[in-house]
């Protein structure tokens, strides 16, 4: 009964740090095929304490290039170029029409620009992006989508890049380790290293625990350079 | 001469009646023969299906052979599930 008063703060501040990690700026696909060419949709899902989204801005990251953005409802768009490689796009913008800008924040955006990604399996690539709000008396309000793992701050949109893949077995030499083989493998059937095996499918998991001669396979252990078996 | 004719008049009769009867006969004949070859092929098809439960001779579809399909609550992992080059104790 002491600790009612902290359990709810606690709680409260629980509740409060999640509902903030799930409204921020996403891509809406959040794992690509690495080396491809893909539309890439960025999801706004609100504007700032009540002000409707005004104005997005987002940093290509280093690697990604054939940038080419889409015109939305949202508004038109505007890129910045490399001082180095004026053919290398840094930076897409999309501006609001005064015009259309809404008194509050009701609507849900879908920014998307076309682009190569980085042939870089098995790493996650970072979309910082900056939002810019405008209330129904035209202040403006800004924040910054930008923090990156570890950091402090609201998140940039992140992407994971998986390898390519065909339906059946495939066959990965992972270049670096694996944090976590949900992030990259939780649309796989099952991952074998050696006779150790991984599946995101806790029914698979359940088989893999009592067949003979088998080991599960824990998220976080799959090392550099390790030989793994995937069936898609 | 006329009862002579009449003679032949109810043999013929008779032998149509009778091949009447008897093709009435094999019809109903042909029903139960057809029914009872019926059986005999279901017992042929039963004996392929046999024939198909135990270990194939060859490598072919699943649907042509059911009965091989794993099924899910086996326990195990599927052979699907097991990748090229790896053999596990049964």
């Amino acid at each position: 009964m002491k600790n009612t008063p902290l359990t709810f703060m606690i709680l409260a501040g629980t509740l409060a740090a999640s509902a903030a990690a799930e409204a921020h700026v996403s891509v809406v696909s959040p794992t690509a095929v690495a080396g491809t060419t893909a539309v890439v949709e960025l999801g706004v899902g609100h504007g700032c304490e009540g002000s409707d989204t005004y104005a997005i801005t987002v940093e290509i990251p280093k690697g990604m290039t054939s940038v080419r953005p889409m015109w939305s409802d949202f508004g038109k768009t505007s890129l910045t170029y490399d001082d180095v490689d004026p053919a290398l796009v840094t930076t897409v913008t999309w501006q609001k029409a005064d015009a259309d800008a809404l008194p509050g924040d009701t609507n849900y955006y879908k920014l998307a620009f076309r682009a190569k990604l980085p042939n870089a399996p098995f790493t996650s690539i970072y979309y910082k992006v900056h939002q810019v709000c405008r209330a129904a008396d035209a202040t403006l309000s800004y924040t910054d989508w930008v923090a990156l793992p570890g950091e402090m701050g609201e998140p940039a949109a992140a992407q994971d890049l998986v390898p390519a893949r065909l339906p059946g077995w495939n066959k990965y030499t992972v270049p670096a380790d694996i944090a976590d083989l949900s992030v990259f493998f939780k649309d796989a059937l099952i991952v074998w290293r050696g006779k150790e095996a991984y599946s995101f499918n806790d029914n698979t998991v359940d088989l893999i625990k009592t067949t003979a001669g088998v080991t599960l396979l824990p998220a976080d252990g799959v090392k550099a350079n390790d030989e793994l078996w995937v069936r898609y | 001469m006329k009862r002579w004719l009449f003679l032949v008049a109810a043999v013929i009769c008779l032998w149509g009646c009778s091949d009447g009867a008897s093709s009435a006969s094999s019809g109903s004949g042909g029903s139960s023969s057809s029914s009872s070859s019926s059986s005999g092929g279901d017992g042929g098809a039963g004996g392929t299906g046999g024939a198909g439960g135990g270990q194939p001779d060859a490598l072919i579809s699943c649907i042509d052979e059911p009965d091989a399909l794993p099924r899910p609550p086996s326990g195990k992992l599927p052979c699907e599930y097991i990748p090229p080059g790896l053999s596990l104790p049964q």
